[in-house]
């Protein structure tokens, strides 16, 4: 398992994403539990519709941003994206928790990993890069229990 | 009753320069497109995403934002009117255009002027809230538009109930695509949110 230190670490330092948005569950424990104030933002959303929207905005003016939805929410992120957030040419990560324990695929056009714990901050540098060059909203699936 | 056009053109007159203005709904975009300027951005359709869009902008810019939408919009997704108005953002001004209508959808009405106090709503979730109807119906009253605009502080709303009736408008000719470079182009990247972000160690679900 990752330690959820460790990985903000990486996003706050490494990859400078400093703004978070999102819908609470129990699944972003670990990682709700770590973030630190002084190191980044965080907006409570009250819904997965609000957070995309905060984010698409911040990602406008060029603010690294990253948002937490469960994967029910992931039918609203496509609507969402395929609306109106493709069309802004922006990128954001979208952290998305996989309560099902099903396979989540790639919605067409949203590049996709699933988060292992081996190797995962040159996976999440290399990710990074390629929702930046194709100006893209990026999905980072995390399964049950491997950040703790 | 005054139309949209009128009263759009009427406020952006007033604006500062550098204030960024966002449109929500395809026939409400068609009618600022009549007076459209760099720094307006259009969302074509009845999205309420719209909302916090503006409010994500608000966020990481220093300029004021001013987002328009009709009373239709609010009524779909007044959850995104909450996040606005909880969000701290001095710069975020948000105008609604109230006709009591789906002017969008053949013009049927809709709750909005039944809300006991509609107002006191937006009060209540955390708005200041002024109401401009009086500005537009009374001699000289756009004089004091300007003076109102220059000293508000959000996130706020306004008020202004418009007609029934369409007025000028014009067809949205680029694509959001274009809008959305245009916008990033007029942003001050190197601005800072006015804004106090949550202290998230007194949320609950923090442990």
């Amino acid at each position: 398992m990752a330690k959820a230190v460790d990985v903000w670490k990486i996003l706050w330092d490494v990859l400078e994403y400093k703004f978070f948005t999102g819908v609470a569950h129990k699944g972003f424990d670990a990682l709700y539990g770590k973030m630190n104030p002084k190191n980044m933002h965080y907006i409570p959303a009250v819904n997965a519709r609000a957070a995309l929207g905060i984010a698409a905005g911040t990602s406008v003016n060029g603010v690294k941003s990253g948002v937490f939805l469960v994967d029910t929410f992931l039918g609203t992120f496509v609507e969402e994206y395929n609306n109106f957030i493709k069309s802004l040419d922006v990128s954001f990560l979208v952290f998305v928790y996989n309560s099902s324990g099903k396979k989540i695929k790639a919605p067409v056009g949203i590049p996709l990993i699933t988060f292992s714990e081996d190797n995962y901050e040159e996976k999440l540098v290399t990710f990074d890069k390629k929702i930046i060059k194709h100006k893209k909203p990026g999905i980072i699936v995390l399964e049950e229990g491997i950040i703790e | 009753m005054i139309t949209r056009t009128t009263v759009i053109k009427e406020i952006l007159k007033r604006l500062d320069p550098t204030d960024i203005t966002i449109f929500i709904g395809e026939s409400l975009c068609e009618e600022a497109y009549v007076n459209d300027c760099d720094t307006s951005f259009y969302i074509p359709n009845d999205y309420p995403i719209g909302l916090t869009f503006a409010l994500g902008l608000a966020l990481s810019t220093d300029k004021r934002i001013f987002v328009f939408s009709s009373d239709s919009l609010f009524l779909y997704d007044a959850s995104a009117a909450l996040q606005m108005a909880v969000s701290e953002c001095k710069n975020l001004c948000y105008v609604l255009l109230n006709s009591g209508l789906y002017l969008s959808a053949g013009g049927h009405p809709n709750i909005f002027p039944t809300l006991s106090h509609s107002q006191g709503v937006f009060f209540r979730m955390g708005f200041t809230s002024f109401v401009f109807d009086s500005f537009f119906n009374i001699p000289g009253g756009l004089k004091e538009i300007k003076g109102m605009l220059d000293t508000i502080i959000g996130p706020t709303v306004i008020f202004v109930e418009v007609g029934k009736r369409r007025g000028k408008y014009k067809e949205l000719n680029k694509s959001v695509s274009f809008f959305s470079e245009r916008l990033k182009n007029n942003l001050n990247t190197e601005g800072t949110a006015l804004f106090e972000p949550p202290n998230i160690n007194e949320l609950d679900f923090v442990k």
